[in-house]
């Protein structure tokens, strides 16, 4: 979770973040109440999806203003990244072919999963049977591979 | 927050509080989730394929049997019909309707009593609609009156209708003609299922008119023979006046193609208008889910315009791309905006969702696409404005210390160290170079005789447009041009005021709004001005074309139902008096 401004990071941020600091506090908004929403009636993984799914919109909107818009400068960028506004590691993967629709990092770890292999998101729907409803454990991702 | 865009969603997600997570379909194309999976990307993905296959095309195979000038009657537009799903109302050319359930692929021209308020309500709302329409067409003429016409050149006016038409043509021939003639395959069984059930003047009420009826109105003379030729025997009856055998040839004619196909065609006819047509239609609507019911609805106009071979409309896509721009230029959207909070805003005073000009690209994917490049252009736009602001303000208050204390008597070393404390030598936005520059750049120009200095100013004065300096402007109030020049401190200030005094006096009045730019930026402006007047010009254009389609297809129904009538009734008479001749 992004330390968002602790009293560590007390420099004020890079030119330019004042444009996205509405956008970057809704999302902290969204996050808090993704952590405290209520467990009731829900799958104790379901709960850490929100979670996911913030993390990795954030992290593309961020992504998305440097690479593809290049609306925000570089400096204030890996500002961004440092405090935790971004996931780097995940940004890291988009920039790597085969990964650029990458739901999260923990559907390409092999270890977790059963069946010792990538998550089932991250199969081309190609390969799945016509129809097939998928939904990943970890991350409530419905297929993130690049070729879908 | 579940937008009321969302309510069109088939199964509406609860408990997500951010709206791109809920697993509908218009997920692929928004902005946040755009790349990500988070959703069932199935609809999407048809539509992707589906339009594949529309753009690629099939082969043609049935372009002779029905071509646009065998084609009586088609599909104009089909409406999705809220809470009733798989039902999807149809409307023809001449304005007639039916609905056809995309699961059952079923057509009814009857509309069945559970879904018939649906259907009322739509019609209402698209009364509404036109009514809100004509309001702001009312007003934009209003406002024509008040501004000044702009004289568009002839020679632009040709072009963009070349581009328009271009543009129009490759659309309507590859998706449009494979929705015709499915369509119309559709029509044919359905007539054909009419027929086996009804009689044969039956059969012929739901083939109205000819293809030119609807403009000329209706020649009853022509609609006796028409009627008259109701079997395929009708050609002989109708054989000696030339007038009644072209009529009857124009109005037999689709119907024979179509029959002849239609025993083959039926079953096939259904499933190529449920794969096809429908899929790619709903797949397209299902993009646009997000959108309240005015989106498809719109959307839906636009095909008709397509539909409809209106040559005339000077309407490229890069048009419809640069309205879209100035839609977004207009609400003053934030290029930092995210792609899924810009179009999950409802608020009727900040939502773009609203406005006509957020239709005229058909597809969420395109619009998207349109908003990138906006976005990226405006922030670009936004950096240069906010470099040069920060690169002129530091020098404002730096080039007027300097007026003041500089003096070739110091270098700069030891100009710097004298003032090292003052705000003006530790302004971090301004570097100690750019300083070291400017200082050493005024020393050498107070070498310079006064006269030439003396002139240097008031060739700078002269250089700043009237909007900026003129009689209305005080010496406190000088424009950033002035302050932030170096020629402008090249005089001492009690030499150099009552230059710029006399300089403003001689210098007419503040101008209003519209003198204000230079000249070159004026022209530059004025051009843009035009393009944008000539695309606004378009789409109302196209609105108007729309809304006249649509009122004369009205009237050709009315007209046609009107004879037909009256001409059931001859029948009747005929075939009654023609039975009794025979006994
Ligand atoms: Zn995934
Ligand atoms: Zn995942």
């Amino acid at each position: 979770m992004p330390a968002i401004r602790s009293s560590k990071t007390r420099k004020p941020p890079p030119d330019g973040f004042e444009d996205i600091e509405d956008t970057l506090l809704e999302f902290s908004n969204k996050m808090k109440d993704a952590e405290n929403a209520s467990h009731e009636g829900k799958k104790k993984h379901e709960m850490q999806w929100p979670i996911f799914q913030i993390t990795h919109q954030r992290s593309r909107y961020i992504y998305d203003l440097y690479y593809e818009k290049e609306a925000i400068s570089r400096k204030l960028y890996d500002w961004l990244l440092k405090n935790g506004y971004g996931d780097a590691n995940l940004i890291a993967k988009w920039k790597k072919e085969g990964y650029e629709k990458l739901c999260c990092l923990r559907c390409i770890q092999t270890k977790e999963t059963n069946f010792n292999s990538t998550c089932i998101c991250r199969v081309p729907r190609k390969q799945l049977k016509e129809d097939q409803e998928i939904e990943c454990v970890s991350c409530g991702c419905r297929g993130c591979c690049s070729s879908d | 927050m579940e937008s009321p865009h969302k309510r069109l969603k088939p199964s509406p997600s609860d408990g997500v509080d951010f709206v791109s997570f809920s697993a509908d379909n218009d997920n692929e194309v928004t902005g946040l989730a755009n790349k990500y999976g988070f959703d069932t990307e199935e609809t999407s993905v048809q539509a992707h394929q589906v339009g594949k296959t529309h753009t690629n095309g099939r082969p043609h195979t049935r372009d002779g049997r029905f071509d646009r000038r065998n084609a009586q009657d088609r599909p104009k537009s089909k409406h999705l019909l809220p809470g009733n799903e798989p039902w999807i109302l149809v409307r023809t050319k001449f304005g007639r309707r039916f609905v056809h359930n995309t699961q059952t692929k079923e057509s009814f021209w009857r509309i069945p009593e559970s879904i018939f308020p649906a259907v009322k309500e739509l019609e209402q709302w698209e009364e509404d609609q036109k009514e809100k329409a004509q309001n702001a067409k009312w007003a934009e003429e209003q406002l024509k009156e008040l501004r000044p016409p702009m004289k568009p050149s002839q020679t632009e006016v040709t072009k963009s209708n070349d581009v328009g038409n271009r543009n129009r043509r490759r659309r309507s021939e590859s998706l449009q003609r494979e929705d015709e003639e499915a369509m119309m395959a559709e029509l044919a069984a359905e007539e054909k299922r009419a027929g086996t059930e009804g009689s044969a003047q039956n059969l012929r009420t739901v083939e109205p008119a000819g293809p030119q009826v609807g403009d000329t109105g209706y020649d009853s003379d022509g609609s006796y023979e028409y009627v008259e030729v109701t079997d395929s025997e009708g050609e002989e009856a109708g054989g000696g006046d030339p007038a009644t055998v072209q009529h009857s040839i124009e109005a037999d004619d689709p119907m024979a193609a179509v029959e002849d196909q239609a025993d083959e065609e039926e079953e096939e006819a259904v499933i190529e208008f449920g794969e096809d047509d429908i899929a790619y239609q709903l797949a397209a609507m299902g993009q646009d889910y997000g959108l309240d019911r005015g989106e498809y609805a719109d959307y839906d106009d636009q095909q008709e315009v397509w539909d409809e071979g209106a040559e005339a409309y000077p309407f490229s896509e890069d048009d419809a791309i640069n309205l879209f721009r100035d839609l977004l230029d207009d609400f003053q959207i934030s290029p930092y905006t995210p792609w899924d909070k810009l179009i999950s805003n409802s608020d009727p005073e900040t939502s773009i969702l609203h406005d006509d000009r957020y239709t005229v690209l058909n597809s969420m994917r395109a619009r998207k696409e349109a908003w990138d490049a906006w976005a990226k252009d405006k922030a670009a736009q936004l950096k240069a404005a906010r470099a040069q602001m920060e690169k002129l303000d530091p020098r404002i208050s730096y080039l007027a210390f300097l007026s003041e204390k500089a003096t070739p008597k110091l270098y700069w070393p030891e100009f710097k160290r004298k003032y090292k404390k003052e705000a003006e030598l530790n302004d971090r936005k301004l570097s100690d170079k750019d300083r070291e520059k400017l200082y050493r750049d005024h020393i050498a120009r107070l070498k310079l005789s006064e006269s030439a200095r003396k002139a240097d100013l008031i060739t700078l004065l002269k250089s700043i447009p009237l909007r900026d300096l003129n009689r209305d402007v005080t010496l406190d109030a000088l424009p950033q041009q002035c302050l932030t020049h170096l020629h402008f401190i090249s005089l001492p200030s009690n030499k150099r005021d009552p230059i710029v005094v006399s300089h403003i006096r001689s210098l007419p009045p503040a101008p209003d709004a519209e003198g204000v730019l230079s000249e070159a930026q004026r022209e530059e402006e004025e051009k843009k001005r035009a393009e944008r007047r000539k695309r606004e010009a378009a789409l109302a254009a196209r609105e108007r074309q729309v809304d006249e389609e649509r009122r004369r297809a009205e009237k050709a129904e009315r007209m046609a139902k009107r004879d037909l009538r009256e001409g059931e009734r001859e029948l009747q008479m005929a075939v009654t008096s023609g039975t009794n001749g025979v006994r």
